[in-house]
């Protein structure tokens, strides 16, 4: 089974998510160095419609993470082990 | 009072006749002036028209020279990415790529883009220093050390935690020393900007953070200047211990209530600033969203010890008809921006007036964004209708939402500057104000009894 991850981030985003983004980004290709399975798409929105047309974005706060459909965070710096449990735990 | 001495005033928690407001434009005023992000960032000839646009346009009580929490990075040598329309983004993290802290040295006048920032802090100054309260933005001492160690640092905290100690030592000799930078070049404000403490406990706040940002506020007091602590992302729980840093002003972001902020901020005495969101409302919202969240901030945030701003930095391209509308409720000349702003459509709605004089009860037009809506709006319905029970057979109230044209035209006709407006027969007489349910129903009574009813 295959890990898809959404990272959603505003295109004009404020400083201070710009400096959390960066951080989501540098997080991602780790993840991506150490399971070559996973499926990372970057969403920028640049409207209202998109924020309500992503699945499983239930909190607004950017930049968000969704993985299999379930946000896992919201305008804050993941901790890269909590996402490698879940990865793990996606693939069984 | 003028505008700077308005918002000095209210930084330093004082009680204010208006409520100042202070736009956070950054890469914002790039795009006002026509340029890229990243043009605007490298020249300060960009920066100071971007700064004196926002003025002309704004009218904002203080202003920050611009808004890159990059500077230090990048002098640090952590490489940025630019972009047309963002801040620039920091790439790679030194400390975390072989460097040692003992390599790096605390940038001055002459590093990175120091230069252009405190060549346009001058011209500024020169420029506006007399109208209004300039800030300069530091980055803050944690938000620095995330830049220059990556996101390790959290793990550090937890197993070497003194050399996080040492690390945060360093950032705050930067960090004081782009405060003096900014004072020597004539700030009136100095707000060290520290985004990335939303991402600990108060806690470690306490351990890592507090030691090192208080002397800086000292130092900041010590030069005779205004200093803020800027924080954004989910600070709730942190509010406390910032006060702790004795900071002049705290400014905060959507993510925390205002309420609750101001009043854990007014107990120690310090200011409060923010929070309009930025996305939803000045991003993609309209005029009128904009006009009601200003007016919902204001309500709450009150006239002691509070500046409306955004929660942060402005996106590009923000609608500067949005921006505008904020500082028409600021300035309470809501009316005359609305007149701007649907002008053409406005020409064809014809809105008769009643004969006030001639009317066999009392009027009262009750001119409201809309009571749903707007918490002020709503303050001011409730007393309309509190004041007028048992009086139903003498007087005849409606409220006119200025979300619909008509409403516009008739506020404009019946000479209302602001909302929430209370007209009794055709004449505007709470202008911006909740009356007392009692002094409405004297003031209506009165009005019966002129009217020989």
């Amino acid at each position: 089974m295959g890990v898809r991850i959404d990272v959603v981030s505003l295109s004009e985003p404020c400083s201070a998510c710009n400096i959390i983004y960066g951080f989501v980004k540098e997080i991602m290709e780790k993840l991506k160095e150490r399971y070559s399975f996973l499926e990372i798409n970057y969403i920028e929105i640049k409207n209202l419609r998109d924020i309500y047309s992503i699945e499983g974005l239930e909190v607004e706060k950017f930049p968000a993470i969704i993985i299999n459909g379930e946000q896992i965070t919201a305008g804050t710096i993941p901790d890269i082990k909590e996402l490698e449990r879940i990865i793990l735990k996606g693939i069984g | 009072m003028n505008s700077k001495e308005l918002l000095l005033k209210a930084i330093h928690n004082g009680e204010v006749e208006r409520i100042p407001w202070v736009p956070f434009v950054g890469c914002h005023s790039a795009s006002l002036i026509g340029v890229s992000a990243e043009d605007y960032f490298k020249n300060d000839r960009y920066i100071v028209e971007g700064a004196t646009k926002a003025f002309e346009l704004y009218k904002p009580d203080g202003l920050p020279v611009t808004f890159d929490l990059q500077v230090e990075a990048e002098a640090l040598g952590c490489k940025l990415i630019y972009s047309a329309t963002n801040p620039p983004s920091v790439v790679t993290h030194p400390l975390a790529e072989g460097k040692r802290l003992e390599d790096l040295k605390i940038p001055t006048e002459d590093d990175g883009r120091f230069p252009i920032v405190l060549r346009s802090v001058k011209e500024i100054v020169k420029r506006l220093g007399d109208k209004i309260a300039i800030y300069g933005l530091v980055t803050g001492p944690f938000t620095l050390a995330l830049h220059l160690k990556g996101t390790d640092i959290f793990y550090q905290m937890m197993d070497e935690p003194e050399e996080v100690h040492k690390l945060m030592s360093f950032c705050q000799k930067v960090s004081m020393n782009s405060a003096r930078m900014y004072i020597d070049a004539g700030v009136d404000v100095v707000a060290i900007v520290d985004p990335m403490t939303s991402q600990i406990s108060p806690n470690s706040f306490e351990e890592f953070v507090t030691p090192y940002i208080t002397p800086i506020f000292a130092y900041i007091k010590e030069r005779k200047r205004a200093c803020s602590l800027f924080v954004c992302g989910n600070a709730t729980r942190n509010i406390e211990v910032m006060c702790k840093c004795q900071p002049d002003n705290i400014s905060i972001d959507e993510n925390v209530n205002l309420e609750y902020a101001k009043e854990i901020c007014h107990r120690y005495g310090v200011s409060v600033g923010g929070n309009i969101r930025l996305t939803v409302t000045m991003l993609f919202g309209t005029p009128l969203d904009n006009i009601r969240e200003a007016e919902n901030l204001m309500q709450i945030g009150g006239k002691k010890g509070y500046i409306l701003s955004p929660g942060c930095d402005i996106p590009f391209n923000t609608p500067p008809e949005n921006i505008k509308a904020i500082a028409s409720a600021v300035h309470g000349d809501v009316a005359e921006f609305m007149k701007q702003d649907i002008k053409s459509n406005l020409e064809e709605i014809n809105v008769e007036l009643p004969d006030y004089k001639n009317e066999k009860k009392v009027i009262l037009d009750v001119i409201t964004l809309d009571s749903e809506s707007c918490a002020p709006c709503q303050y001011v319905v409730e007393a309309v209708k509190s004041a007028i029970k048992g009086l139903e057979d003498k007087v005849e109230w409606k409220e006119y939402k200025i979300k619909e044209k008509e409403s516009v035209a008739r506020m404009i006709k019946l000479k209302v500057p602001n909302i929430p407006t209370i007209c009794i027969d055709g004449k505007p007489v709470y202008i911006s104000i909740i009356p007392s349910v009692d002094e409405l129903r004297e003031t209506i009574e009165r009005a019966i009894i002129d009217k020989g009813l």
